[in-house]
C-alpha cells in the first residue's frame, strides 16, 4: 500500500520538475540562451526548495520566468500533496481514506483531520508570507520603483519562507548584510518555515499552554534553538579574524552575519558573505548543520532535527545500560521511531558519500567543496562555494555532474525513506518469527 | 526429499524434531512460544514461531504438499483441530497427529489425520512390556496371601 502512495507522489515531484522546466525552456521565460539542462537544473532546485543555481536569477530569466520559478517554490514548499488535497476540496466535500492516508505520508504527520489541517496550513502560508513581504517591500522600496520593489518583496519572502534561497539580487543578501531588519525578517521567515507546519500549527492553537506540548514540538523548537546558537559561536570562533568573511565587520555585524550565515546553512541558503572564503573547517561543520536541518513536514531539508535527537537518547539510553525504553519529557520513544531514525541517518550519509565520491572522481574540483555542494543539494540547503562569481559551484560541473546533483535534490526533498522504498519494493506482510541469532558487536 | 514437518515443539514433538534433524533428515519446526522455537534453533535452520491454525503462515514457512506432517499439540485440542484442517487444505499427504484422548482421536481420525498417536498410552505400554520381560513373575495365589496394596497400585497405574 505504502509503496503505491510513494510511488504517485515522486511521479508527482517529477512531473512538476519536467514542468517547469519545460515552461522555464519557452522563449518567453528566459533572455538570452538556456541550455535545457540548466532550465531542469533550475526547476528541480526551485521545486526542492534549494536554491543552487546554474544562471542567474534576476539576469537570465524574464518576469515570467521568475513568477514560474517563485510558483515551484512554492509547490514544493507546501508539499505537491498538500495542492493536490486543496484541489480535492474544491471538487468535493470528502477525500477517501486513500487519499488522507497518501496526504498524511507526504506531509509525514501524525494523525490528524487532513481537510481542516491542509486549511489551516494555506492560512498560515498565507499570513506569514504576507506579513514578510509586506515589511521587505518597505525595505526594499528605499531602492526601487514601488512596483519593482514589491515584487522582490514577494520573492524574498515566499523564497525565505520555503526556505528556497532563490534571491533576484545577483550578489544574493551581500548587498544587505548590514541591514539588521532585512536579515532579521528573513532568517525570521526561514526558521518558521522551518520548524514544520505540525510545530507552528500546534503553537498556535495550543498557545494558552492549556495542553501538554508534544514532545515532538518540544525537541523541535529546542534543537532550533540550541543548533543556531551553537552554529553561531562556532563560525563567530573560527571565522572571527579571516578578512575574506568577518574579518573585517564590525562587532555587531559580526554577530549578526554569523547569526544569519547559521540560521541558513541549516535550511535555506541565502547567503550574507562569499561563502568562498570560509575556512574549512567551517564548511566542514556547516555539512554537518545541513545534514541535521530543521523539523519534519515543513520547508526544510536535511535528515531533520528530530531524527538525530531520537539516535542521541538512544545512545544515552544504551550507555546508562537500565531496562528502561528510551525515553525523554517523561515519554517513551518507540522502537518503530528509533528504527526509521537510523535507517535515515544510514542511507543519508550512504547517499551522499557515494554522491561525493561519484563527482570527486568526474569532476575537478577540491574534496571540501564538492562534499558540501552534495550535502547543500541532498539538505536542499541551497548554499555553495560559488564559482567565482555569482553561480554556484555546480556550473562548473559537465552535465553528468549537474545530473547527480538532481538527483540529490530530489532524494533529499523526497526523503531517503521514501526514496529507499521505491528501490526495495514493497514488503509482503508475514505471520512467522525467526528465533533470534546471537550476534556479537 | 522433502522436509518433514513438526508442529508442536512441547516434549513429544521437541524430541522428535531433535532426532529427526541429528539423523540428517530435514526438518521445519514450528510453534506459536518462541520459547521453544529459540531451543529448537540450534538443532535446524527452519525454527519458526507463528501461529499453526494460520493457512498463510504456514505456507509462508513451506508447510505445503508435504509428504509427512507431524502434529504434536496436546493441550489445546482446538489448536490441533483448526491446524489439521489447515495442513489438509495446504495438500499435505501424511499427517501424524498426536491425541490427549480417544475422542480427540476420534475427531482427528474424521478429519483425515493418517495415523493418531497417543503418547501415554504408547510409553505405558513399552514400560509394560520391559516390566514384563525384566521381573520374574511369581505365581502367587492371590486369596490366599495379603496383598501388599502398592504393588497393585503401580501394575494399575500402567
Amino acid at each position: 500500500m505504502t509503496h503505491k502512495y510513494v510511488k504517485s507522489i515522486f511521479m508527482g515531484y517529477v512531473f512538476i520538475i519536467l514542468l517547469g522546466a519545460v515552461m522555464l525552456s519557452l522563449p518567453m521565460s528566459h533572455i538570452g540562451e538556456l541550455r535545457f539542462i540548466d532550465a531542469l537544473f533550475t526547476s528541480t532546485s526551485a521545486t526542492c526548495v534549494t536554491g543552487l543555481i546554474v544562471t542567474s536569477t534576476s539576469e537570465n530569466f524574464t518576469f515570467i520566468g521568475e513568477l514560474i520559478i517563485l510558483t515551484l517554490i512554492q509547490i514544493g514548499g507546501i508539499g505537491y500533496m498538500s495542492l493536490v488535497i486543496i484541489f480535492f476540496l474544491f471538487v468535493k466535500d470528502h477525500l477517501s481514506f486513500d487519499e488522507k492516508r497518501a496526504t498524511k505520508l507526504s506531509l509525514d504527520l501524525p494523525d490528524l483531520h487532513v481537510g481542516a489541517f491542509t486549511k489551516k496550513i494555506l492560512s498560515v502560508v498565507f499570513i506569514v508570507e504576507s506579513v514578510g513581504a509586506l515589511i521587505l517591500t518597505y525595505k526594499f522600496s528605499e531602492r526601487f520603483e514601488w512596483d519593482e520593489a514589491l515584487w522582490h518583496g514577494i520573492f524574498h519572502s515566499v523564497s525565505a519562507f520555503n526556505n528556497a534561497g532563490f534571491s533576484l539580487f545577483t550578489d544574493n543578501m551581500i548587498g544587505y548584510r548590514s541591514d539588521t531588519l532585512v536579515l532579521g525578517v528573513i532568517s525570521f521567515l526561514i526558521i518558521l518555515g522551518g520548524l514544520g507546519y505540525f510545530v507552528v500549527i500546534e503553537l498556535h492553537e495550543n498557545r494558552k499552554f492549556s495542553k501538554r506540548i508534544t514532545i515532538h514540538t518540544r525537541i523541535v523548537v529546542l534543537g532550533t534553538i540550541f543548533l543556531i546558537l551553537f552554529g553561531m559561536f562556532l563560525f563567530l570562533s573560527i571565522e572571527w579574524s579571516n578578512p575574506k568573511t568577518l574579518g573585517e565587520m564590525s562587532v555587531y555585524d559580526k554577530l549578526l552575519n554569523s547569526l544569519f550565515l547559521s540560521v541558513n546553512f541549516r535550511t535555506a541558503g541565502f547567503n550574507s558573505m562569499d561563502l568562498s572564503g570560509l575556512r574549512d573547517s567551517s564548511l566542514f561543520y556547516s555539512t554537518l548543520l545541513m545534514m541535521t536541518g530543521a523539523g519534519q513536514g515543513g520547508t526544510a531539508g536535511g535528515m531533520k532535527i528530530t531524527t538525530i535527537a531520537v539516535l542521541i537518547i538512544m545512545v544515552y539510553f544504551v550507555l546508562k545500560q537500565t531496562n528502561q525504553e528510551p525515553h525523554i519529557f517523561k515519554r517513551t520513544i518507540e522502537r518503530e521511531v528509533i528504527n526509521k531514525a537510523a535507517t535515515i541517518i544510514m542511507l543519508s550519509s550512504g547517499f551522499v558519500l557515494f554522491i561525493t565520491l561519484v563527482l570527486l572522481e568526474t569532476q575537478e574540483q577540491p574534496f571540501i567543496r564538492i562534499l558540501f555542494e552534495v550535502v547543500s543539494a541532498f539538505c536542499t540547503v541551497g548554499v555553495s562555494v560559488g564559482d567565482g562569481g555569482i553561480l554556484s559551484l555546480s556550473v562548473l560541473f559537465d552535465d553528468f555532474g549537474k545530473m547527480a546533483i538532481i538527483a540529490s535534490m530530489v532524494a533529499g526533498r523526497l526523503g531517503v525513506f521514501a526514496f529507499g522504498l521505491l528501490l526495495v519494493g514493497n514488503a509482503k506482510k508475514v505471520h512467522f518469527k525467526y528465533p533470534v541469532g546471537r550476534i556479537i558487536v | 526429499m522433502k522436509p518433514v514437518a513438526v508442529i508442536g515443539l512441547g516434549k513429544f514433538g521437541f524430541y522428535i524434531a531433535k532426532s529427526l534433524a541429528k539423523l540428517n533428515i530435514e526438518i521445519i519446526a514450528v510453534d506459536s512460544d518462541m520459547e521453544k522455537v529459540q531451543q529448537m534453533a540450534q538443532f535446524t535452520d527452519n525454527a519458526f514461531a507463528l501461529n499453526s491454525t494460520s493457512k498463510v503462515a504456514l505456507e509462508e514457512v513451506g508447510v505445503y504438499n508435504l509428504e509427512t506432517v507431524i502434529v504434536s499439540i496436546g493441550e489445546n485440542i482446538e489448536a490441533s483441530i483448526l491446524t489439521v484442517m489447515a495442513l489438509k487444505d495446504l495438500n499435505n499427504k501424511n499427517v501424524i497427529a498426536k491425541a490427549i484422548n480417544p475422542t480427540h482421536g476420534e475427531i482427528l481420525s474424521k478429519l483425515g489425520v493418517n495415523k493418531v498417536v497417543y503418547p501415554e498410552e504408547i510409553a505405558g505400554k513399552i514400560l509394560l512390556k520391559q516390566l514384563v520381560e525384566n521381573i520374574k513373575v511369581e505365581e502367587v495365589d492371590v486369596n490366599q496371601r495379603k496383598i501388599n496394596p502398592k504393588d497393585e497400585i503401580v501394575i494399575l497405574d500402567l
